[in-house]
Parts: C-alpha cells; sequence; structure tokens
C-alpha cells in the first residue's frame, strides 16, 4: 500500500470526517457573521483542502494570492499554484505581488508589502474575514497564535483547518481528488509526506532551517533559472 | 597582520614559493572513491575540477589555505609563473574534461542535523527541546541532505599520477560537512581507460556542457559550468548530467573520443 492508499483510508475514519464536519460548520458560522470574506491561497495543500471547502458555501469567494516573486518562486510554480485555484473550482482569483522582489538577497518583503500595504487595501476595499488555511500542528508558534485568537491585520481571521493533521490534509486532498501542486511529488518521498511544505524556494530567510540544502538538491534546474 | 596589503603580501608569498605542478602527458581515467559514510551534498552533484581546484589550494598553501581571506581574490596579485599551478585537466574553452560525481547507489536521503550543538547540551535533548540561545552562535537545527552511496566515480582526462597524488595526500573526505563525519573515504581508486567519458558517454552529458558546444541537445537549464560553481555570474543555458546531447565537431563531435593521449593545455 503506498502513501496515497494509506491516506485515503485515514478519510475514511470517524476521527477525519468529525475534523471534515467541523471544519464546514467553522467556515459556516464565519460566513453567517461577516459580509465580505476572501481566501488566502498560497497553493499549498492547506489553503487548497481550505479553498475547496470555502467554495462550496461561497463559491464566489475572492480568492487573494500572494506572489513572492521570480527569485523566490520559479514561474512555473507558480503559474501551478493559480491553476490549482481554478482547478477547484475558484472563479474570483485576486494575485498580488510587490516590487521589491529584486534578488534572493530581497527579504521579509511579504511582511513590509502585505502587511504594511496590502492588507490596508483589503480592508478598505471592505473585506472583514479572511479564511487562513493554518492548523495547530504545522509549530508552537501557531499553536500559540490560535490558542490566542491572535489576528495579524485588522481584518478577522477564520482558521476552518486548524486542529487537521498532516494526515487529514493529505487524506481530504486524495479522497476528494483535488489537485496539489507537483513540488510535493518531489519533496514528500525525500522529507517525508508530513514535513513537505509549499513555501518559497532558495529563500535566505530559512537558510538558518537548511531548507536551501534542499531546494539545491531536489530543485537544481531553478537555482539559477532567474539570475 | 595588520590590514589587508599585508594578507596580500603573505599569502602571495606562500604561492609564489609554491612549486610550479608539473603535468605529465594527458589521458582518460576512472577514479572511484569507495565510501566509508554518506556523502552530504548541497548540490546534486559535485564537481572534479573544483575538488581538484581545492586539493591545488591546499598542496600550495599547507595549512594556511584554511586561514586564506575568503572574500578576498589573490589571483590578480600573482605573478604568471604561480598562475600555472593549474587544474591538470584537459580543457576545452571554459570547461574541464571531467564528468560530475556519479553516486553508486543514488538515493537522496534528509536528516536534521545540530550545527555547533555540544555534547554538554545532550541532556536538553532527553527533554525533547534544544536550549538554542540567541545571536550569533546559537545552535541550528539545520536540514541536511545525504546520499548514503557506496561508491562515488568519475571519469576524466587529465593528467592521473598528478591527481593520484594530489587525492592521496590532501583528500580527506567528499563532499560537505566533512568534518563532521560525512563522506569519508574507505579506499580510491585509479583506473586509465581506453573511452574518455569525461564529457560525454554513449551520448550522455557527464557534466553541465554550455549548449553553444553542443550540435543537439534533448534538455537545458541555467547552470554553472565553471568554476567556482556557486558563483551566479559563471551560470549559462547547459546541457544538464544525464541528459542526452551530441558536441559540435570543434568539440570532440563524436560521443565517444577514444584515447585522446598527449598534453592538451588551453
Amino acid at each position: 500500500m503506498n502513501m496515497e492508499e494509506v491516506l485515503t483510508q485515514w478519510a475514511k475514519t470517524e476521527e477525519h470526517k468529525a475534523k471534515v464536519e467541523e471544519a464546514k460548520e467553522i467556515i459556516q458560522r464565519a460566513l453567517r457573521t461577516h459580509k465580505k470574506p476572501y481566501v488566502a491561497f498560497s497553493g499549498g495543500k492547506d489553503s487548497t483542502c481550505m479553498l475547496h471547502l470555502v467554495l462550496q458555501q461561497k463559491p464566489d469567494v475572492m480568492v487573494y494570492h500572494w506572489d513572492y516573486g521570480k527569485y523566490l518562486m520559479p514561474r512555473e510554480f507558480e503559474k501551478e499554484a493559480i491553476e490549482i485555484a481554478y482547478k477547484i473550482g475558484a472563479k474570483n482569483v485576486i494575485i498580488d505581488t510587490s516590487n521589491k522582489y529584486t534578488s534572493r538577497e530581497a527579504t521579509g518583503i511579504w511582511y513590509k508589502d502585505f502587511l504594511g500595504r496590502a492588507a490596508k487595501e483589503l480592508w478598505q476595499q471592505g473585506y472583514d474575514l479572511v479564511f487562513v488555511g493554518i492548523r495547530k500542528h504545522e509549530s508552537l508558534k501557531r499553536k500559540r497564535r490560535i490558542r490566542k485568537g491572535e489576528k495579524i491585520t485588522a481584518i478577522d481571521e477564520c482558521w476552518p483547518i486548524k486542529d487537521w493533521t498532516w494526515q487529514d490534509v493529505w487524506a481530504y486532498i486524495f479522497s476528494k481528488n483535488l489537485p496539489y501542486h507537483s513540488v510535493y511529488d518531489k519533496y514528500a518521498p525525500i522529507v517525508g509526506w508530513d514535513k513537505a511544505r509549499f513555501v518559497t524556494f532558495f529563500d535566505k530567510e530559512f537558510d538558518y532551517l537548511g531548507s536551501s540544502n534542499i531546494d539545491g538538491v531536489l530543485l537544481w534546474r531553478w537555482r539559477n533559472e532567474q539570475i | 597582520m595588520n590590514g589587508i596589503l599585508d594578507e596580500i603580501k603573505y599569502f602571495t608569498a606562500i604561492a609564489e614559493k609554491a612549486p610550479p605542478l608539473e603535468w605529465g602527458s594527458f589521458r582518460p581515467f576512472k577514479i572511484t572513491f569507495k565510501m566509508r559514510s554518506p556523502v552530504c551534498v548541497t548540490t546534486p552533484w559535485i564537481n572534479f575540477d573544483s575538488l581538484l581546484g581545492h586539493l591545488i589550494m591546499m598542496d600550495t598553501f599547507g595549512q594556511d589555505y584554511f586561514v586564506l581571506p575568503r572574500k578576498l581574490n589573490i589571483t590578480p596579485y600573482l605573478d604568471q609563473a604561480n598562475a600555472r599551478r593549474l587544474v591538470p585537466l584537459k580543457k576545452i574553452g571554459d570547461i574541464y574534461h571531467c564528468s560530475v560525481s556519479i553516486f553508486y547507489p543514488n538515493s537522496i536521503r534528509v536528516t536534521q542535523m545540530y550545527k555547533r550543538f555540544e555534547e554538554r547540551w545532550s541532556e536538553n535533548l532527553a527533554q525533547k527541546k534544544i536550549r538554542i540561545g540567541a545571536g550569533h552562535f546559537r545552535a541550528y537545527a539545520m536540514k541536511t541532505v545525504y546520499i548514503p552511496a557506496k561508491e562515488v566515480i568519475y571519469y576524466a582526462n587529465g593528467d592521473i599520477d598528478l591527481t593520484k597524488r594530489l587525492i592521496e595526500e590532501y583528500m580527506l573526505g567528499l563532499g560537505n560537512d566533512i568534518r563532521v563525519g560525512w563522506g569519508a573515504l574507505k579506499d580510491v581508486l585509479f583506473e586509465e581507460i581506453e573511452e574518455d567519458w569525461s564529457l560525454v558517454a554513449n551520448g550522455v552529458a557527464m557534466r553541465p556542457i554550455p549548449i553553444e558546444m553542443c550540435a543537439e541537445y534533448d534538455d537545458a537549464a541555467y547552470l554553472a559550468y565553471k568554476g567556482p560553481y556557486w558563483d551566479p555570474k559563471n551560470t549559462t543555458l547547459c546541457v544538464p548530467p544525464g541528459a542526452r546531447c551530441k558536441l559540435k565537431d570543434e568539440y570532440g563531435g563524436s560521443a565517444n573520443t577514444v584515447g585522446q593521449n598527449g598534453r592538451t593545455q588551453s
């Protein structure tokens, strides 16, 4: 039995089904109490599940995607991430970015340009809720943030899959036959399906974790593509 | 040493005193590294010319190699005689006749390495938590990529005797982080071979080859094709190792160039 088959079996467990139902209820409640929501979509596995769940209840929801620029996100990967949103039914996809992504040395731009500019614009446009696919199991920092209910902008945040484990995420993807980013097929067999993540690549910000070491070996084709 | 000029003087003096590297005849050869421990990598292959360049630097500077200022290029300060301490491999254009590393078996693995971790902190592991402290010297739990290869093979065309001397005298291990035990060598075998598989073997690129040198190719990517391989300035559109290609006639044409003996310098 391969990993896909194992995780598809996990989707049949009561535990998983309960988490999916809980996520649906969280979304329903959030949609009832807010007027203009949007979904933060990275193209990764978590936001793919979350977007699929939200679209079932609000098919016209705005999907907001942040483009980290050609130096940190190879164009092929970026294109594929956006295609995933459309494939699972998104109709209203907005792609935003910053002109500060001028090299791999440029770090911390999301904090400055998303939090400093884009988030304010969204707030001014009347968006009052954002669905974010963060999970407690990802890190202690996220667990703490979810426990405290900390939002990072003025807009309310909703975390429908906050209690999901990595097994739940993959079980949902495989059982619903959702598309997922091909980067996972490169990373998961090496780092594990539990640790494979879709984030920026060759990013100095994650050098201390050794991420660039893995990118250098697995993504050699894209190491110098844009330089 | 007081300043940069003193450093230049100190290192150029050592380089100028180093005996010249005497090249013998060039011929195709194969090197097999028998590995005692897995090879730690940050790229999918290790370039042989850069490995030899590293060994020549150790031959030139001895222990002082390890205190060379990393950001100071002393080459412009060296006289011509010392500039002749070049890699003893055949060269066409900017590329050396040497394959990239071929790992047997080639399976990529990842582990976590605790950088700057000291044994006196090991009690923290029992608590499943490492006190990483803060600041510049904090410990990192870094992901490290390794290949548990039993053998690493290179094909080259050059001076096998000089290459053998450099490897036997100076090479401590292969790949990254050899100081912590990765890439330990068990044995090294040197064999002269008839066919030159240093650039192309049976129609397959053995190293990054700029597409300008190829008449036909079935894949291309932006890769470093000459040392230093970490420098983005040394990248161009290349046929990657493993892709099918055919060199242009002026670069050797046919897939296998048989027995290119004799000294060839560029």
